[in-house]
């Protein structure tokens, strides 16, 4: 191939336009570019303008309505902002967490899916059900399901006889952060369960089929078929899936706004009580704004040593 | 089939089996419980809602929460408009993430690897609603911003880079010399996509129609922002959100949970429908191999 | 099966209907809008006729962002609507996102030309006025005597909230009195108190020996996210310190005083009187529990009124007291909050219309039937003699104190890291220590006022005849450094 191409590509210069053209479109090169323009079209308008649209605040203290220049402030304040950093920390906690508990509950789940266990139409539409209600119901009664004080939580553990003092699920510094991660589970796992399911169907059945008549149990299947054929979308998954969590902020703005003392405050939620002055009397969007690269840097960072350990972990399967 | 289960399947494996229903049967319960507390509670009294507590059934039967969610908002113009969203938001999607999708798994060019790297960094730069401003200028700029269909051009193009990796990831499953083969029988690149490809991509095509529809069906800040002076355009979310009727004293969170309840009908109803073509889906596009 | 089968061929068609409506529909639907509009409008051209007006009808579009008041707003607009052809109001209630949704609005030339505002609503006047998007209606104002009697609006006045200097912006017609305590009777009582103590600290004390009488099911106190600014924070204000920190005498932020304040509040979390977890839950979950008798002290303003005999009846006698003070003397004034007011918009078409619009929002008439509505409580001493307060019900038990005024804004400064409420919660809950927060608030506020000095963003302002009983009469001066 290589030896071929070179000799092919000396000749190339010299061809006319037409017949570039005519090579181009013969290995589908108009076309690729027609299939890709749409995509890279929406990409630009919907979120690169925007961007560059609010990136010109970096420099300055944007309220909404009026800006004032502060130079380089906004990037030393951000280099000595101690809840910022608490938060990119928060922020890895809560990620870490989020998808060592997600991932394998959401593989196991669409494993069993896809045998024909009874039921498993009716269980599909369950799994799915949280990911379709409405956002601001649902919290409202996890913090029925939280409440100190009446709440369901303690009042089963305190029937099992696990606890003997009620726990302060989301004012309790020890305990919020998992709080906010059950609700982060329970309102994500069947997102992540349709993916695993629609990975699983590229694995043809005749595989399956002769990996049972050669005596395979149900676990070998899983580990010696089901894992490896599903890795390239396990990959793809994950990343979805680190790249979700680290993003997430809705449902701890609505179940402990980042608090109790800052102890659930993750890096977007900071940045959306900036942008929106939620939390400080003034919206302060210029700052919001370095945050917000700052943590796309972070993210991107997470990203690109996931893809690295990634593919290493190829080259060695 | 179940009969042949049960002949095939030894005493333990039945009990593996059913050992596998429990767990599934409770991850269910767990997983229900705040929605049968939602669908209790809207039939409560609001003080009754309000103070929370282990008993999920209401006092009470009030059924007045639904009479009044139902005659304050316009259920079947917001379930219309929700219909439209989704709808059109997903047959972007699908469209979009198909070929893009098709392309950088199947296609090298320079400056692939570039274009590729601004999908991924753009789903990491988030400026969260902020960017809405600079969105709904341009959408006044261009006489759009009343218009639904402002949402589904920034909904389908905010949500493409999930699809577009999904296909791509589900493309590089599938053994190159199925396109090899199609080449070779004279197929053009837009064909071996069109002819070959997309047949086989329906489980991952169907994943993404469900998860864009149900995109389009939950989107709240941009109809909210879009349908500001258009009542008649607002989709569910905008309208039952509204009911909570938030005024100088306490929200109406038990209409709003009758509302919610209300809104949650349409979208089971098109999952569970759906779902039997989805499954249909992810076995049919099987490659055999 | 079958019942799946019958489900999806039902929605299917149910979806294929809804879908064909859509283009019909809507478009059928805005045609017949159009056609009932043009009628209506051609009545109205009839009528103006047939009194031998030949002016042409004028809508004024109104927007609210207010809903509890929402039956008695149309009904009368339907009823000016009716009375007057030739002056249609067009009102409409918005959902959430007011401030965005104004200046989106504003943006895109679909604003109306009336918005509703309240002191709650947090809109920085001078922002506004400096964005030109706020009509200052003081000629209107000047020209129209009736309104002057009514509103007494050069008595209410508030710098930088509804005026910068001479010019008014909007003229508050109601008001939402400041905090009060609203207690439970019977709870209090077997804790051996006939009513709610003058000082923080006896009450304090209060609360402990109705959480000891309560055997771990009643507590002394219910707070909500961010306690601090509740109740708290009033007390503070009416001991005579600094409101928001800020000396307006020397111009500058000086958090010193709140210490004594900061450590008897503590005692409230420290002695366990509160009812647990009530700082996660929201203000609406908080009054349910006050009103299922889970604790005995809830702090809110006027607002509860409706709340506890409409929303959440209580079954049991609530009463209302005036916060305490730190000492039992009252130094300083307590914040209300001035609402119930109409803003013009600059890109109004009709100024004229615009106003007579609003002077008809503030007219005599339809304010009494506004606060008999219990809706709001009146602001000027005129419509509190005009309107009957035995219909409006508990409201009364909120009447305005001598002591309650509006402080002058303070400048608008941009805080680098927790605002001074969210800290001094910090400090009552346990989580810092009050002088490690008094000093760190100290630095951080005045660095960021001198900040906004330099770059322009902010004024000092000084009042140096500033009377803390009396914040609203003093002399203004904004200084640039």
């Amino acid at each position: 191939m290589s030896a071929q191409s070179k000799t092919a590509v000396s000749p190339t210069r010299k061809r006319s336009l037409k017949q570039k053209i005519a090579r181009v479109r013969a290995e589908g090169g108009f076309a690729a570019a027609l299939m890709l323009a749409p995509s890279v079209f929406l990409l630009l308008v919907t979120s690169v303008y925007p961007f560059l649209w609010v990136f010109r605040y970096v420099a300055y203290d944007y309220n909404g309505m009026t800006s004032y220049y502060v130079g380089a402030h906004n990037f030393t304040r951000m280099l000595q902002d101690a809840t910022f950093w608490e938060s990119v920390l928060h922020t890895f906690e809560y990620a870490a967490l989020k998808v060592v508990f997600i991932i394998p509950l959401a593989l196991i789940m669409a494993v069993l899916m896809s045998r024909k266990i009874m039921g498993s139409g009716i269980f599909r539409g369950i799994y799915f059900m949280p990911t379709i209600i409405s956002a601001a119901v649902s919290s409202m009664v996890f913090t029925f399901i939280f409440a100190a004080y009446n709440g369901v939580l303690n009042a089963v553990l305190r029937a099992a006889g696990l606890i003997s003092q009620n726990i302060n699920w989301l004012g309790d510094e020890n305990v919020a952060m998992w709080s906010v991660i059950i609700v982060a589970i329970w309102g994500g796992f069947g997102n992540y369960m349709i993916y695993f399911m629609s990975g699983m169907s590229s694995i043809s059945n005749d595989v399956y089929e002769s990996a049972r008549i050669d005596g395979a149990n149900g676990m070998q299947i899983f580990w010696k078929i089901t894992l490896p054929m599903l890795s390239p979308m396990l990959k793809i998954i994950l990343m979805l899936a680190i790249t979700g969590a680290f993003k997430d902020y809705e449902s701890i703005m609505v179940l402990t706004q980042g608090g109790p003392n800052n102890r659930t405050q993750v890096m977007f939620l900071y940045i959306y009580q900036l942008i929106f002055g939620t939390n400080v009397k003034n919206p302060q969007i210029g700052y919001g704004t370095v945050l917000s690269l700052m943590a796309a840097v972070i993210v991107g960072a997470v990203t690109g040593i996931y893809l690295l350990l990634a593919r290493k972990l190829d080259d060695v399967m | 089939m179940v009969k042949r289960d049960t002949a095939v399947y030894s005493r333990q494996a039945k009990f593996v089996r059913g050992l596998l229903f429990v767990f599934m049967l409770v991850v269910a319960l767990l997983t229900l419980y705040p929605i049968i507390y939602v669908f209790f509670g809207s039939f409560k009294e609001n003080k009754e809602l309000l103070v929370g507590g282990v008993n999920i059934f209401p006092e009470t039967f009030v059924i007045q929460n639904y009479i009044d969610a139902w005659e304050q908002a316009d259920f079947a113009t917001y379930t219309k408009n929700s219909l439209f969203l989704g709808i059109t938001i997903m047959l972007f999607s699908l469209i979009l993430s198909s070929m893009a999708g098709y392309v950088f798994a199947r296609k090298k060019f320079r400056g692939k690897e570039l274009i590729y790297g601004l999908f991924v960094a753009f789903m990491f730069i988030n400026v969260g609603s902020v960017s809405l401003r600079p969105l709904f200028e341009l959408a006044i700029g261009l006489h759009m911003n009343t218009s639904l269909w402002s949402v589904v051009l920034i909904s389908a193009g905010g949500g493409q880079a999930t699809s577009i990796f999904l296909v791509r990831g589900y493309m590089n499953t599938i053994p190159k010399e199925l396109d090899e083969a199609a080449k070779i029988d004279g197929c053009t690149f837009f064909q071996t996509f069109y002819m070959i490809l997309l047949p086989v991509l329906k489980p991952i095509l169907a994943t993404v129609a469900l998860l864009s529809f149900r995109g389009g069906w939950n989107e709240y800040i941009l109809p909210l922002v879009f349908t500001m002076t258009t009542p008649e355009q607002r989709p569910l979310t905008v309208g039952v959100n509204m009911l909570k009727n938030a005024g100088d004293g306490a929200a109406a969170w038990n209409i709003m949970f009758a509302g919610a309840t209300i809104a949650i009908v349409p979208m089971l109803l098109i999952y569970i429908c759906s779902s039997r073509y989805f499954i249909e889906g992810l076995t049919a596009g099987a490659v055999k191999g | 099966m079958k019942i799946q089968k019958l489900l999806c061929i039902f929605l299917a068609a149910a979806m294929a209907a809804s879908l064909a409506a859509c283009n019909d529909g809507s478009s059928s639907a805005s045609s017949a809008a159009g056609a009932a509009s043009a009628a209506s409008q051609a009545d109205e051209a009839d009528e103006g006729g047939d009194s031998g007006d030949s002016g042409e009808a004028v809508t004024v579009e109104v927007w609210s962002n207010n809903r509890h008041d929402e039956t008695y707003m149309t009904s009368s607009i339907d009823q000016h609507n009716a009375d007057n052809p030739n002056l249609q109001i067009e009102y409409t209630i918005m959902a959430d996102d007011w401030a965005n949704s104004i200046q989106l609005a504003f943006q895109a030339n679909t604003a109306p030309d009336i918005i509703s505002m309240s002191a709650s609503d947090g809109m920085t006047l001078s922002d506004y006025v400096s964005a030109g998007m706020f009509e200052s209606l003081s000629s209107y104002i000047e020209g129209d005597e009736t309104f002057q009697t009514v509103n007494e609006p050069y008595e209410h006045m508030y710098e930088g909230l509804n005026s910068i200097g001479d010019d008014i912006y909007w003229v508050p017609t109601g008001v939402r009195s400041g905090t009060r305590i609203e207690y439970n009777i019977g709870l209090m009582q077997d804790a051996g108190y006939d009513g709610v103590p003058s000082t923080l600290g006896e009450l304090v004390e209060a609360a402990k020996a109705v959480t000891e009488n309560g055997g771990g099911t009643v507590y002394g106190v219910g707070f909500t996210q961010n306690g601090f600014g509740r109740w708290l924070e009033g007390i503070g204000e009416m001991s005579g310190y600094n409101h928001m920190g800020y000396d307006y005498v020397n111009g500058v932020f000086d958090f010193s005083e709140w210490k004594p304040l900061l450590e008897t509040a503590a005692e409230i979390y420290a002695s366990g009187s509160v009812l647990p977890g009530s700082e996660n839950q929201g203000v609406d979950n908080n009054r349910a529990l006050f009103a299922q008798g889970s604790f005995a002290i809830w702090g809110n303003a006027s607002q509860e009124a409706g709340v506890f005999t409409d929303q959440f009846p209580c079954d049991f006698e609530w009463g209302v007291a005036e916060l305490p003070t730190m000492d039992g003397e009252v130094k300083g004034a307590l914040p209300c909050t001035p609402n119930f007011a109409w803003v013009m918009l600059t890109s109004a078409e009709d100024k004229d219309a615009c106003w007579d619009v609003i002077s008809y929002f503030s007219s005599e008439e339809f304010l009494k039937g506004y606060f008999e509505g219990g809706y709001s409580a009146p602001l000027t001493g005129y419509m509190a003699d005009k309107y009957d307060a035995s219909k409006a019900g508990r409201i009364a038990d909120f009447a305005l104190q001598d002591y309650e005024d509006v402080y002058p804004t303070i400048p608008t400064i941009t805080i680098e890291g927790d605002d001074y409420a969210t800290v001094m919660w910090n400090v009552i809950l346990g989580n810092v220590g009050a002088d490690e927060a008094i000093e760190d608030l100290n630095t951080r506020y005045n660095n960021a006022l001198e900040r906004g000095l330099a770059n322009g963003s902010c004024t000092r302002l000084v009042i140096k005849d500033f009377d803390k009983l009396n914040p609203s009469a003093g002399t203004c001066e904004y200084l640039t450094e």
